[in-house]
């Protein structure tokens, strides 16, 4: 059974999602680099397969979260075939709310340790 | 572009178009990135990193249909933290809610379509899998289509089932085709697991046996010694446990699932149990495994090993074989080739047998007797028996649940002209068709699920009383049984009743809308509403009429069978074989001698009538007849003739009436007198013009110094059925014979004082105790109704399916029935009001269905002139268009008592006395019921 089609207009997020979006947060990319980046933020814990990449990017582009680079950057020069794509507004909107939202996380976590330890 | 990333980029091309475009090519270009700097450089690791990507890759592309069809149109609203899931679940689990409720709320309505439904659905199921091992479910050899059986036949005299050939023939056979490969199969005698107990079929197969099928055993198998003549001479060590493969059946029945069973000793026994045959298992057969060959009711569950050659050198006629034609070559020039080799060997000196084996030689016996040889495809020949009346079965069954679903269908459109209110108004606030038709989805559904559950619970005693009424001349390519196979066919069943049943109501639900809806102001009937109920109407009582026909014709068959004269009182006879325990042992008339003690014993027992004997089994089955004697002069055919010695009380215990001529007097009818009495089925056939009485019977000369025996015949006596009620009797001559004369045992006959049921165990104990053992004792009455069977289980069926549809043709149109009166309360109001009385409504009401009735029971009929020419094949007594289907009372018999039965009517010879038919009642229910016994 596939996975629910969930809304990536609702948080959470999915943290596949979430690190695709960090990944074009700094500019441009393209699939190879996103899963690279995806790879290098999770620490090797979140392997993309390109199926489940170019899945996900599909539903990043209907949710209107992601878009194709019109002209690619400076510095290509490799195979025509690739794509490169960036955040729009709506995107980085949907990213920032979810940071917030992990940071409020992350800090209920310390004040809850914190708590515990004085207790 | 390498293979892999051709077969990558199939896969990404499975996804939605709009995603394909958008992100295929450059998705293939990262997978070949990984390719290079990823993947491992080669072996299993490599193989799996490959399977993985592929795989991943496949399902991407199919869960991105799932995205396309359940995407939500999201605006670019604000964020909001909720919960993440749902998706296209959640409203598909609120349609199931509100339809569980709504069906809570109408619980007659849910209970009626459940039971039609559940009753449906388990007689189907039932049927299924019946009928799945020879009708659906694949062979289990590789490449099936290829493998044909071959077998012989006479030009002049085709047969229906030919026999098997001499192993020379097979000889012969592998020679004309040295590059196909070919399998002998020889059929050998059952073994019992005991005395009459635990029947098993066994072939001998070769070496080349799996190999040719394209299978292999589950656990373990034949290896090359086992073929050796050594493994399989009792004589030696190593043949006095000869080595076995075995069922997966056996091996779980009397191993236990053993996975270490190789090797494990088995003892098996002959029919009486006093032979034993010892067995070393070698492996075990896969668990869907199907023997090449129909023997009948015992499927072969036991393989021996007997090589290619010791086959192709025996004489016996004993032998079958497997071709494996591939599918390039022309099976026309196969066969033209296999009867070349026959054609050969006729023309060919007749091979000479060893004097030794039969005490003189018999040449000529060894030349082929057939001139034709046809290929048969392995898939027609397996279950050619039964595959017809399976056909029927199915079908009857698959029309019943038709009948089901458009039961259901209507149920369902009323209940949503009741709601149509509701649903209009729902239309008016925005829901869509679909949204309508998804919410009547999830109530069929629901209702298919719950009922198909039931089907199955159902489905187990059924089955199981099915399988015991299946007649053991039914031969069945797998043991039917609710597995796998028949929970995904129930599952399928369940989707057809949902598709079948949404359909109606949802175009429905489709039409309803608010202004329609409030303008007519309700509580009356459109047309097209009354259209569409008779409409059904019509329908179910089509459907219905084909089934209660089928059923009430097999049933009728089954009556009129079992009240068929047989000749005799089956109430009070038992058919007793008893021999000597080791006769051979003994000196000389002993065992004769014993077995005279033994009639004379016998006739001594209360509850004994009176005894006696002949040298023939009395019912003979399907076996081939043969006669002694045939009329001097006689050039007509020898078929459906049979020859039996008897005693002189013969005819006294079975009260055979004498139609012409006279009985043999005090003296005359011993072993060595030279009369004869025949049957008035052989009086007719033979001497069609005069009388029987006085005619000479000759013994056949086989060569001109044989001397001719010659036979008067003294008396013509009433007809008998030895065979089956619904054969016609043969052409029975009687010979002398003399119990007590047979060196071995005889085939005693005993009539009883009370029900001959009674005497069975106690005459048993009393034989055992003066050393004879008995094979198959049993009543009369008991082996009729193993021949007659076979009609037990079409009546079963077809009768229980159409009960099954008579009760679901009832709810439903009472059904539909009230639901149409409640529709049309306003009109029913308004003629009241206009002064129509009670009665007029009624009958206005009758007579508007008693139209559908009418064109339903024609279409009916005209449907079942087609379908129940398939069941002609079934029927006894009853043709298939029969317009009065009853069953005949049998006539009064006087009654009978101890009197001396032989003296001929008071009014002289020639004058027939009146035969005391068989009181016995009509009662096909009993039958249906009581299975294997009455």
């Amino acid at each position: 059974m596939p996975p629910v089609p969930q809304s990536f207009s609702k948080l959470p997020l999915p943290p596949p999602v979430f690190l695709i979006l960090l990944a074009l947060a700094d500019g441009e990319e393209h699939g190879y680099s996103i899963r690279q980046e995806v790879i290098e933020r999770s620490n090797g814990a979140v392997r993309l397969d390109p199926g489940s990449l170019y899945r996900l990017m599909a539903r990043l582009f209907d949710e209107g979260l992601v878009e194709e680079s019109p002209t690619p950057p400076a510095h290509h020069n490799d195979d025509e075939r690739r794509r490169y794509y960036r955040l729009t507004a709506r995107g980085r909107k949907v990213m920032a709310a979810e940071t917030d939202r992990l940071e409020a996380l992350v800090k209920q976590a310390r004040a809850a340790g914190a708590k515990r330890r004085h207790a | 572009m390498r293979p892999v990333f051709a077969l990558y980029r199939i896969l990404v091309h499975l996804a939605p178009r709009d995603a394909r475009e958008r992100f295929a090519d450059e998705q293939v270009q990262l997978f070949e990135q990984l390719w290079r700097e990823e993947r491992p450089a080669s072996g299993i690791r490599a193989i799996a990193w490959t399977l993985s990507h592929f795989w991943r890759a496949g399902r991407a592309s199919l869960a991105q249909w799932f995205d396309h069809v359940f995407r939500r149109r999201r605006g670019h609203g604000d964020l909001t933290i909720g919960r993440a899931g749902g998706g296209w679940r959640a409203p598909i689990l609120l349609d199931v809610r509100y339809a569980a409720r709504g069906l809570w709320r109408a619980p007659w309505y849910t209970l009626t379509t459940i039971a039609v439904l559940s009753a449906s659905v388990a007689l189907v199921t039932t049927a299924f899998a019946v009928v799945d091992g020879v009708l659906f479910k694949p062979l289990p050899y590789a490449r099936a289509s290829e493998l044909h059986l071959v077998r012989v036949d006479i030009t002049a005299k085709p047969t229906v089932d030919p026999p098997p050939v001499a192993g020379w023939d097979l000889g012969a056979w592998a020679e004309a085709l040295p590059d196909m490969g070919v399998t002998g199969v020889g059929r050998v005698e059952p073994y019992w697991l005991d005395a009459g107990r635990g029947e098993y079929g066994s072939v001998a197969v070769d070496e080349h046996f799996f190999e040719v099928l394209g299978t292999r055993p589950l656990i373990g198998g034949f290896m090359p010694e086992d073929f050796d003549a050594q493994a399989n001479n009792p004589e030696t060590p190593a043949g006095f446990w000869r080595p076995i493969v075995v069922s997966y059946a056996i091996w779980q029945r009397q191993f236990g699932g053993d996975p270490s069973i190789v090797g494990k000793p088995i003892t098996f026994a002959s029919k009486d149990g006093r032979r034993k045959f010892g067995f070393r298992i070698r492996g075990v057969l896969p668990r869907d495994f199907t023997a090449p060959l129909d023997l009948g009711p015992v499927a072969p569950e036991i393989l021996t090993s007997t090589s290619a050659r010791e086959m192709r050198d025996d004489f016996n006629r004993s032998f079958d074989l497997v071709v494996r034609i591939p599918a390039t070559t022309n099976v026309a020039n196969v066969r033209d080739q296999l009867l070349g080799a026959t054609r050969r060997r006729a023309l060919a000196p007749p091979r000479v047998v060893d004097p030794g084996v039969f005490g003189h030689p018999s040449a000529a016996r060894w030349r082929p007797e057939f001139d034709d040889v046809r290929l048969i495809p392995l898939a027609d020949h397996l279950g050619w028996r039964n595959r017809q009346a399976f056909v029927l079965v199915f079908l009857a069954a698959a029309t019943l649940l038709l009948l089901a679903c458009v039961n259901v269908a209507g149920l369902a459109a009323g209940r949503n002209l009741d709601r149509r209110r509701e649903l209009a108004v729902r239309r008016a606030l925005g829901a869509s068709g679909w949204a309508l038709s998804r919410e009547l989805l999830a109530e069929v559904g629901l209702l298919a699920v719950v009922s198909t559950g039931a089907a199955l619970v159902i489905a187990k005693p059924l089955l199981t009383w099915t399988l015991d009424l299946l007649p053991t001349s039914v031969a069945l390519l797998k043991t039917p049984a609710i597995d796998e196979r028949v929970f995904a066919a129930s599952g399928l069943f369940a989707l057809t009743v949902v598709v079948l049943v949404v359909w109606w109501p949802a175009r429905v639900a489709h039409r309803i809308s608010l202004t329609a809806e409030f303008g007519r102001g309700g509580g009356a009937m459109t047309r097209p509403g009354r259209r569409s109920t008779f409409v059904l109407v019509t329908a179910q009582i089509a459907l219905a009429f084909v089934l209660l026909s089928a059923g009430g014709l097999t049933v009728t068959s089954l009556a009129k069978t079992w009240s068929s004269d047989a000749g005799y009182d089956r109430d009070r006879l038992l058919v007793f074989p008893a021999f000597v325990e080791g006769y051979d042992m003994l000196p000389k008339g002993e065992a004769s001698a014993r077995v005279s003690a033994f009639t004379d014993t016998l006739r001594s027992v209360p509850g004994v009538q009176s005894v006696t004997a002949s040298n023939h089994w009395v019912f003979r089955g399907t076996g081939i007849l043969w006669t002694e004697v045939l009329p001097r002069g006689w050039s007509g055919e020898s078929v459906g003739i049979q020859s039996t010695r008897v005693d002189a009380s013969y005819f006294n215990v079975l009260d055979l009436p004498v139609l012409d001529g006279r009985w043999p007097q005090e003296g005359e009818w011993t072993d060595t007198s030279s009369f004869a009495i025949v049957s008035q089925t052989a009086a007719r056939k033979f001497w069609p013009d005069g009388s029987a009485v006085g005619q000479v019977l000759v013994t056949p000369q086989k060569r001109a110094s044989q001397p001719v025996t010659t036979r008067t015949v003294i008396a013509v006596v009433g007809d008998a059925r030895y065979r089956s009620l619904d054969q016609d009797p043969v052409s029975d001559i009687y010979l002398p014979y003399a119990i007590g004369s047979s060196s071995y045992g005889s085939m005693f006959i005993i009539r009883t004082v009370g029900p001959a049921r009674e005497m069975l165990e106690p005459l048993i104990a009393i034989a055992t105790a003066k050393g004879l053992w008995v094979e198959e004792p049993a009543t009369f009455r008991d082996k009729l109704f193993a021949a007659a069977r076979h009609r037990v289980l079409p009546a079963w069926l077809f009768g229980s399916l159409g009960a099954v549809a008579l009760l679901v043709l009832a709810a439903g149109i009472l059904g539909l029935f009230v639901m149409s009166i409640a529709r049309r309360s306003r009109e029913m109001g308004i003629r009241v009001a206009l002064g129509a009385s009670t009665q007029r409504i009624v009958g206005l009401l009758i007579r508007e269905q008693l139209r559908a009735v009418w064109l339903g029971l024609a279409v009916g009929a005209v449907i079942s002139t087609w379908t129940v020419r398939g069941l002609a094949s079934q029927l006894y007594g009853v043709g298939p268009y029969d317009p009065v289907v009853c069953s005949r009372r049998p006539r009064d018999g006087r009654d009978r008592d101890t009197g001396d039965h032989r003296a001929c009517d008071a009014r002289g010879p020639g004058r027939p006395r009146r035969h005391p038919q068989d009181r016995v009642a009509l009662q096909p229910y009993q039958l249906l019921f009581t299975g294997r016994r009455l």
